[in-house]
């Protein structure tokens, strides 16, 4: 029951996972790419966001940093989506500033736990 | 002065003190002795005139005695009777006679007793008896005695002067009548010269009676004669003259006759003086005045005085040294009888008197001629007498000085005057000559002086003795100095001497050590300078401040060429431009040189020295300032330094060469490192490149895979139940999701196969290309209208001769490619227009698609062919893009042989332009893919190789290697014979050395390029030195240096079996351009060029260069598409291309580059002879219009 921002260049995935989150009781907010990301976190910030990495423009590793970079956004908990499930992967994804992260296909029942657990961390 | 040694001179002041002191003692004894002597003489004078008067007055005592005794024997008066009376008695007549006669026999007496008395002598002439009268007046009554001389005048009145008796008379009664109570009355007549020559005086006695008042009685009256008593002593004594002068100076006796009546008060000298004169003597004067004068002033007796010139005598005198010879008296009275005939002609003559104790004889003379007269009498007496003579006489001296003695004469019984008489004294003077005095002395003197004389060489030997002792220690020490002097240094000295000798002896010894030691060390100082100067191999020049040189060793000699003697004494100026300090300082008049430290900045010159023969060469100099004590010189040290510049430049070109070389090895290191990198890079690249691909790939199938799963998830979901209303949207979205997965992963087969190196098989077929086409433009349709595109059409009709354009080619595969672009052009076109458009160019097909969309910046263009790329992601996903299509597109056209190239404009719209040759060829390698560089080398193991080596073991060791790699191998020893075996057998490539004794490498390289026969075989250089431009504008294909690279040489060789061409260059920069095809035609090259990859094919298609240099980064058609395009050019595939490039390479550009590109460099660092050196690599030596280069 959460605001979820997915930030996702691919809108048939997109759509999925506005659709699957939905599904979850989520409020989803969506963003085609890292700028487009930041500026809705800026209006609007959610309470978890889904990055996606590859994406056009901004990609999900600088928005991740640049999140984390500023105060106002540093707090809010990030899980990357990415193709890409190498070690390497993982710690770039985590070192970027990500507090989980989540291979393509996704899992959604795993996805969602992970979204349960990050948005009690967070939650004051 | 100084010849004169200290014997001699000791000696020399010992004889001349000891003459001193003789001459000055003889002179004392001589002034002594005449002082002496004369004092003698004088005292003789004095006592000799003494005793004259002493006799006298000894006679007038006698005399008085007599008479007094006589008148006492006369009786006495009777008494009575009166005097008068008495006095005329008989009685007292009587009597008196008696007296006289008494007195008569006494003077008789007297006489016989003493010969030498007066009486005897006649010197009282005569002696009268006067009887008185009582008037006082007297007569003669008798003559007692007569003179003696035998001259007898009886007459008294002769005698005596009848009024000099009339006088005496006279006076006598006076004297009477006055009573006087004296006995003798002294009445002294006048002095009268009774006869020439004679002077008598006559005195009274008085005869008185006894008793108390005297009553005279008569008179005695004595005659003397003066006369008569000076010649009586004349006759006995030479020596001394007697003179007689009145008191008032006038002579009365003198020997000159002449001068008698002159008078001692006269004689005064040539200047006035008055010459003779005595003091204290009252001479009366002339006017009768008693006042003393001048005459007074000499001294009673005159020691030394001038007479008149007429009292002047000659005086001899001979020496009895044994007594005189005559003896016996006869002999004497002989000779005197003789010379007394001479005393009677005047002239003063007299002579001494000779008595058997005599030593001498003595003659005087006023006149030599007399003198000499008297010499010879007592010289014939003497013979006669048998008497030989041993001493000559002594003289004549010339007598003309006297010491004289003045005695004061009175007659009477009192002649010496002690009454007071008051009567004229006469005056006695007796001289002595001083000359005659001096003689004496002089005898004595001049012994003395010979004994001075024998004293002074006595004592000049004598002092010679210890002299010579005294020196001989010296004269060693003199010795020894000068052998030190000459250098030999044993000393012969007498360090024992005693005294100050022995020590300067020792100190000497001691110097000479010293002197030795010193000289030892100058010597060997002195050998060792001279064997250094000798030796030294610079040259040695020492010159004054004038430049003048003064030494000059061996050394400088062979520099030079000049010999010692021929150039002391001429500048140094000579020998070289001398510097402009140095003539500065060598010229310096001011005086005020500075030192050669303070002018030459730097210790060591280099400039041109000047030979004797003219000739210049380089020499190096250094100076130094030797300063002496009265001047400078300068000391220069010469070198040849010819062969040292020379050496020097020689080293300093092999410097740069070495340096070039070592550049070059650098370039090729790097180089190899660049190509190592690379390969390392085109590795990794790969490497990265597959993983890259992997993930893009991985990536790309999750995200269909992804929306399938997840889509039919949601459907599966309980919850999801507005979906499962109504499922059919999501399972669509599933099915297209899936559809795109089905042909992303055939596209992605093929692009696996094809990058696999799988050779595409190709579907080769004619067919026509209009129909095709044209169904193709059906097929497209649908998809231009899902964007409102306008698809136009441009299809020649036919082609050039009329024909139907057909194509051999794969038409499935050229579909594909025609509707990936068209469906590209219509996605990313908008209300636009497309246009497709068709032509044939040559051997070429063109597929022109043109749109007006969005268009593509540059950048995009790069990537345009890469896979996955997507300009638009969600646009090419959403229509069913898989982002491989061009990638695919292209990979085909190239597996056929052609090209796509792009041209776009943003906001223009895009141009495709799909290149395919009109007849696909088949069977073609794996060209699309990227591969390894293909090796030019095409197997030649049967290909000749000419050696052409003048050193046997090189050709062999290269022969070998030759070998081993595979060829066959012709040596050849020389140029000649390479050349003739190049003719013959034609080989694949001749290696060259150049440094070969008869004809050179060049030279042969040379005859070899310029030979139609052999000119187009490609030479390899084999040379130490590196001298490649020259090389390679004779022809020489290749450089390589000794020691040989076998490698590089290998290479090289297996490249070289192809021609040679020209470089294209291929660059957009105008000014970069330039200065490549420059520098490329500066090295040599034939060079082509162009401005853009379309360009640049063109220019391969035209003329096939054999070498590419490609800049990757041009507009239009960048380098990675030229490269692909160039790999499609038939027989372009071999030519080596050089990419040069400012872009930074990725993995991608790198792995694309890789196989295709023969180098990589970069522009930043990009050098010419790096260039060079790449070209050269890959590029033999452009010939000159080579017939094979152009083809294309």
């Amino acid at each position: 029951m959460a605001k979820i921002l997915v930030v996702e260049d691919d809108d048939m995935l997109m759509d999925l996972m506005r659709q699957t989150l939905e599904l979850s009781d989520h409020l989803v907010a969506g963003a085609g790419n890292g700028v487009e990301a930041l500026e809705r976190v800026k209006v609007d910030p959610p309470d978890l966001i889904l990055m996606d990495i590859g994406m056009p423009l901004m990609d999900g590793y600088e928005a991740m940093r640049r999140l984390r970079a500023d105060p106002q956004t540093r707090v809010i908990p990030i899980i990357a989506l990415t193709a890409h499930a190498s070690v390497t992967d993982r710690k770039q994804a985590l070192d970027a500033g990500a507090d989980d992260y989540e291979a393509k296909p996704v899992d959604f029942d795993r996805l969602e736990a992970k979204i349960q657990l990050l948005l009690r961390r967070s939650a004051p | 002065m100084f010849r004169i040694s200290i014997a001699q001179r000791l000696a020399l002041l010992a004889a001349f003190v000891a003459l001193v002191m003789t001459l000055a003692v003889s002179v004392l004894s001589y002034l002594q002795n005449r002082t002496v002597l004369i004092t003698h003489e004088l005292v003789d004078l004095a006592d000799e005139s003494n005793l004259r008067m002493h006799e006298l007055r000894e006679e007038s005592r006698f005399l008085m005695r007599e008479a007094r005794e006589t008148a006492g024997a006369i009786p006495q008066p009777e008494p009575g009777m009166t005097h008068q009376a008495y006095l005329r008695s008989e009685a007292f007549r009587r009597s008196l006679v008696q007296s006289w006669e008494r007195i008569r026999q006494r003077c008789d007496e007297r006489g016989r007793r003493s010969p030498s008395s007066w009486l005897d002598r006649g010197v009282i002439r005569a002696i009268y008896g006067l009887a008185v009268d009582s008037e006082g007046g007297s007569e003669v009554v008798q003559k007692i005695i007569e003179g003696t001389d035998g001259v007898l005048d009886r007459s008294p009145d002769r005698l005596l002067a009848s009024e000099a008796l009339a006088d005496l008379q006279r006076r006598y009664k006076e004297l009477a009548l006055q009573r006087r109570p004296t006995l003798s009355r002294q009445l002294v007549s006048d002095v009268r010269p009774l006869s020439t020559g004679e002077l008598r005086q006559a005195f009274c006695i008085g005869f008185e009676m006894a008793g108390a008042a005297a009553q005279p009685l008569g008179l005695l009256v004595i005659v003397v004669d003066f006369t008569r008593m000076v010649e009586n002593r004349a006759r006995h004594s030479a020596r001394h003259l007697y003179l007689i002068a009145d008191n008032s100076g006038r002579f009365l006796i003198h020997p000159d006759a002449a001068y008698l009546g002159g008078s001692i008060r006269e004689d005064r000298d040539a200047k006035g003086r008055i010459r003779f004169a005595f003091k204290n003597v009252p001479w009366a004067k002339a006017d009768g005045s008693d006042e003393p004068d001048e005459f007074s002033l000499l001294g009673e007796s005159l020691r030394t005085g001038e007479l008149p010139p007429s009292l002047t005598f000659w005086f001899v005198r001979r020496p009895y040294s044994r007594g005189t010879p005559f003896q016996n008296s006869e002999q004497r009275s002989a000779l005197e009888a003789d010379l007394e005939q001479l005393t009677l002609r005047g002239q003063g003559f007299r002579f001494s008197r000779q008595k058997p104790e005599s030593r001498e004889i003595t003659l005087a003379a006023q006149d030599k001629e007399i003198l000499r007269e008297a010499q010879r009498i007592v010289e014939h007496h003497e013979r006669n007498i048998g008497h030989r003579q041993a001493e000559d006489w002594e003289g004549p001296i010339f007598c003309r000085s006297f010491a004289a003695h003045l005695v004061p004469l009175r007659l009477g019984p009192d002649p010496l005057g002690v009454e007071e008489s008051g009567d004229n004294p006469l005056y006695l003077i007796v001289i002595a000559s001083l000359e005659e005095i001096a003689q004496d002395i002089f005898k004595s003197t001049r012994s003395v002086l010979w004994a001075s004389l024998a004293l002074c060489v006595g004592a000049g030997w004598l002092a010679l003795i210890p002299a010579v002792f005294l020196t001989r220690p010296l004269k060693r020490i003199n010795q020894a100095a000068q052998r030190l002097a000459e250098g030999a240094y044993d000393t012969d000295l007498p360090t024992k001497a005693p005294g100050e000798i022995g020590t300067l002896a020792r100190t000497f010894r001691h110097m000479a050590e010293q002197i030795r030691q010193r000289d030892q060390e100058l010597t060997d100082a002195l050998a060792r300078m001279q064997a250094v100067l000798r030796t030294a191999a610079d040259g040695i020049i020492t010159f004054n401040e004038q430049g003048i040189i003064e030494e000059w060793n061996q050394a400088a000699e062979r520099i030079f060429g000049y010999r010692g003697d021929e150039i002391r004494g001429q500048r140094v100026q000579q020998l070289m431009d001398i510097p402009p300090e140095l003539a500065r300082y060598l010229g310096g008049s001011d005086g005020s040189s500075p030192s050669l430290q303070n002018v030459f900045g730097t210790p060591n010159l280099v400039h041109r020295g000047r030979r004797k023969d003219g000739a210049t060469f380089w020499l190096e100099l250094a100076f130094s300032e030797v300063p002496l004590k009265d001047r400078r010189l300068i000391t220069g040290i010469f070198r040849d330094v010819t062969r040292r510049v020379e050496d020097e430049e020689r080293i300093k070109q092999l410097n740069e060469l070495l340096e070039a070389r070592v550049r070059l090895r650098t370039a090729e290191l790097e180089e190899a490192k660049s190509k190592l990198e690379l390969a390392l890079d085109a590795a990794q690249a790969a490497n990265r490149a597959k993983d890259a691909f992997v993930r893009t790939i991985s990536h790309e199938l999750r995200t269909p895979l992804s929306a399938v799963k997840g889509f039919t998830e949601l459907l599966l979901n309980p919850k999801a139940t507005k979906l499962r209303e109504n499922p059919i949207p999501t399972l669509q979205k599933i099915h297209s999701a899936s559809e795109y997965l089905l042909t992303l992963i055939n596209d992605l087969l093929d692009v696996a196969r094809m990058t696999a190196g799988e050779p595409i098989q190709l579907n080769l077929a004619e067919f026509e290309v209009l129909p095709f086409c044209q169904a193709i433009v059906e097929m497209a349709q649908p998809l231009m209208k899902k964007n409102n595109n306008q698809l136009v059409v441009d299809f020649p009709a036919a082609t050039a001769d009329g024909s139907l354009l057909r194509m051999y080619a794969d038409e499935t595969r050229v579909r594909q490619i025609l509707l990936n672009l068209l469906s590209n052009a219509a996605k990313f076109t908008e209300n636009g227009q497309v246009t497709f458009q068709v032509r044939q160019n040559d051997d070429w097909v063109e597929f022109h698609i043109r749109d007006t969309g969005a268009g593509m910046t540059a950048e995009q263009m790069q990537g345009l062919f890469k896979p996955f790329y997507r300009i638009d992601n969600s646009t090419t996903r959403k229509q069913g893009g898989t982002g491989l299509g061009l990638s695919i597109s292209k990979l085909l056209a190239e597996r056929m042989g052609g090209t796509i190239l792009v041209e776009s404009q943003p906001g223009v719209g895009s141009e495709f332009t799909v290149r395919l040759p009109v007849r696909v060829a088949d069977n073609r390698q794996a060209l699309s893919a990227p591969s390894a560089p293909r090796p030019v080398e095409a197997p030649r193991n049967r290909h000749t190789i000419l050696v052409i080596d003048d050193d046997p073991l090189s050709r062999e060791m290269l022969q070998s290697f030759l070998q081993r790699e595979g060829f066959a191998v012709i040596p050849a020893a020389g140029g000649d014979e390479g050349i003739r075996l190049a003719r013959e057998h034609r080989p694949a490539a001749i290696t060259l050395d150049v440094l070969m004794p008869q004809m050179d490498g060049w030279s042969v390289l040379a005859s070899l390029k310029s030979d139609r026969r052999t000119h187009d075989i490609p030479v390899i250089m084999l040379t130490v030195a590196e001298d490649r431009q020259r090389g390679f504008a004779l022809g020489a294909s290749d450089f390589l240096t000794k020691p040989i690279d076998w490698n590089r040489l290998s290479e090289v060789l297996h490249r070289y079996a192809d021609t040679s061409g020209h470089i294209l260059v291929v660059e957009d920069d105008p000014s970069q351009r330039e200065h490549l095809v420059q520098s490329l035609r500066l090295a040599g090259w034939q060079v082509h060029e162009a401005s853009d990859g379309r360009e640049a094919l063109q220019a391969v298609m035209t003329d096939r260069p054999a070498v590419i240099l490609l800049d990757l980064l041009m507009p239009n058609m960048n380098g990675f598409e030229f490269l692909e395009e160039l790999r499609r050019i038939p027989n372009a595939e071999h030519v080596p291309v050089i990419v040069v490039t400012a872009k930074d390479l990725d993995e991608y550009d790198r792995a694309r580059l890789r196989g295709w590109v023969a180098e990589v460099i970069g522009k930043q660092s990009l050098k010419e002879a790096e260039l060079l050196q790449f070209i050269r690599k890959h590029l033999p030596m452009p010939l000159t219009a080579s017939p094979e280069a152009s083809h294309g």
